[in-house]
């Protein structure tokens, strides 16, 4: 690295170090916080109440476009689940998503993928060098595709701290799985959430 | 808000996750010694071996029984993974839809007694599938058996079916038949008209088990208690639901990454006390009921003939659809076997029975995977 180099990243530093002792407030940052029910199922909304297997979801959003009527966004989330007899999982996801308002109220549409860590619940082995089997770790590491719809409500619209409630219909696949051809095992989750501002 | 705080007690949950109990099956009494003095032993104890290597099974338990030489039961490998408890020759193991060989029996010895005919229609035997099962009244007993009426396969063919066990095993488990014909049966459109074709269907079993249990106003369990299992002195046989911690459980690679989970749960939950697949029972068992049934102790000559029938329909490859009236026709390199395969998400087995010397073959392994049968036409010669 050159003399010339390490100033201009010295320069960069401070740049930074000066926008963050900015005494002018960051906007408020959207966070999104929901409860779920989780099914391994095709898309179904049967049996969401007769035995929930739940699960929270934290996120926040982005906006590539933010009009009154409309918006254009990108979340982040991070999720817990626990489905009694199968497994928890803990997921990393983000999502593009298309929210039209009417008024307060708004319908949405989100196309995901994420990273969910499984400890699976069912024990799992391992075949040895010599053909046995051994305990083989419960933790596994797989893609998830979504996609969801839902439908909400947002209070004080034209406030600098709205505040807004849905409820959100989501399948999600595990995948690679493989088991009588299936290339997926389908999961799906009804949320119901809130969504409010907060100053980081 | 302060985030940060909650992501331990997450971990903390997702960590503290429990896997299933697997109870400790207690040590069998079985004996080996006579079967190691077998001039062939071994011989199959090495084919045994090293098809339960090639089938990436925890364990496997083979029978051969051929003219000239003793009865030989073997077993390789573990029954139960969590306890490492070695898989034994009289070791207890669900057989799948062999069961459906057994409920054909019973609903023959009916036809036998009188009680029924091959040419009854569904609709008039259990009349509370009119209208609920598309042209019930053109559905036969011999359809039914012979898997030519049409109806639709949940458990092969119903995805939704397998995910229900896969999500909820303890409420599968608690469904009884009829919730089962209500909700993956009735109103679901046949496949082809009853008659003009062959597919596999469990539905057919369902209703088999209905109409024995109707019929002798007895339930399924004594039916074949009484007309089976007693008789020949099935002691390690049963049909109905029990504990099931002494049995083999049963494996999957669930994930294709040759690690097996075990499903033994799931395989409980699919077919425990049903019709089309749930009797548990031994290789020596297994091989008694075969001896029993094509030898004539079970039906008369006549009605044994017309349960080896095969079913003919010009929709089957060349005309044989290789199924009698429950059971299966193996074309192997010995000629013509009778028998069945069952399997289920983690068990296969096979139980084959040679008119040409009488000869019987069990095959269980306890992966739901598939296998190569050559060992048979290897080991039978």
């Amino acid at each position: 690295m050159t003399i010339r180099h390490t100033l201009a990243l010295a320069m960069l530093s401070a740049q930074i170090a000066l926008a963050q002792n900015d005494p002018i407030r960051p906007p408020a940052r959207p966070l999104t916080i929901s409860l779920f029910s989780e099914s391994v199922s095709l898309p179904t909304f049967k049996g969401f109440l007769r035995r929930p297997n739940l699960g929270v979801r934290i996120g926040t959003e982005f906006y590539y476009r933010n009009r009154p009527g409309s918006q254009l966004i990108q979340t982040l989330n991070v999720g817990f689940y626990h489905h009694r007899g199968l497994q928890s999982g803990l997921y990393l996801n983000t999502e593009l998503g298309y929210r039209k308002f009417i008024g307060g109220f708004f319908a949405e549409g989100f196309v995901g993928l994420g990273a969910l860590g499984l400890s699976q619940q069912l024990r799992r082995y391992e075949r040895t060098e010599t053909g046995d089997f051994r305990p083989a770790s419960r933790w596994m590491l797989r893609a998830m595709p979504s996609v969801s719809a839902g439908v909400g409500y947002q209070f004080g619209r034209q406030t600098t701290m709205p505040v807004t409630l849905f409820t959100r219909y989501e399948a999600f696949v595990e995948t690679p799985f493989s088991n009588r051809g299936i290339p997926v095992l389908p999961h799906s989750a009804l949320h119901i959430g809130t969504r409010f501002p907060v100053n980081p | 808000m302060n985030l940060s705080a909650y992501w331990p007690a997450l971990l903390g949950l997702l960590m503290g996750c429990e896997p299933l109990a697997v109870p400790q099956p207690t040590p069998l009494p079985c004996g080996l010694s006579a079967y190691a003095r077998h001039p062939r032993h071994q011989t199959y104890l090495t084919e045994l071996q090293q098809y339960r290597q090639q089938s990436v099974a925890p364990g496997s338990i083979l029978l051969i029984q051929k003219p000239g030489e003793p009865r030989w039961i073997g077993a390789v490998g573990k029954a139960n993974l969590e306890h490492q408890t070695d898989i034994q020759p009289c070791g207890q193991f669900r057989v799948g839809s062999i069961t459906k060989m057994f409920v054909a029996v019973a609903v023959l010895k009916l036809a036998e007694q009188g009680k029924l005919r091959l040419d009854d229609r569904l609709a008039t035997l259990l009349p509370h599938t009119a209208g609920r099962i598309p042209q019930a009244d053109q559905i036969t007993l011999r359809h039914l058996l012979s898997h030519t009426s049409g109806l639709t396969d949940p458990p092969n063919e119903s995805i939704r079916y397998q995910l229900r066990i896969v999500d909820n095993a303890p409420e599968r488990f608690s469904l009884t038949t009829d919730q089962l014909l209500d909700t993956y049966v009735y109103g679901k459109p046949l496949h082809f008209t009853p008659g003009t074709g062959w597919r596999y269907s469990n539905a057919n079993y369902w209703l088999l088990g209905k109409l024995l249990e109707q019929q002798t106003g007895k339930p399924l369990q004594s039916v074949l208690n009484d007309w089976i299992f007693k008789p020949l002195a099935l002691n390690d046989t049963y049909i109905e639901v029990r504990d099931d911690s002494q049995l083999v459980r049963g494996y999957a690679d669930l994930y294709g990454d040759g690690r097996l989970f075990d499903v033994s749960h799931w395989d409980r939950a699919d077919s425990d006390g049903e019709a089309d697949g749930g009797i548990i029972s031994t290789a020596a068992d297994l091989a008694t009921f075969a001896e029993a049934l094509f030898g004539g102790k079970l039906l008369s000559d006549a009605w044994l003939t017309e349960m080896l029938n095969h079913t003919r329909l010009p929709s089957c490859p060349n005309g044989d659809c290789e199924y009698g009236l429950g059971v299966e026709h193996w074309k192997t390199g010995l000629g013509l076997a009778y028998g069945h395969n069952g399997g289920s998400v983690g068990i296969e087995a096979n139980l084959l029975y040679f008119p040409h010397n009488r000869g019987v073959f069990v095959l269980y392994k306890n992966n739901g995977n598939g296998s190569d049968k050559r060992l048979m036409d290897r080991l039978m010669k």
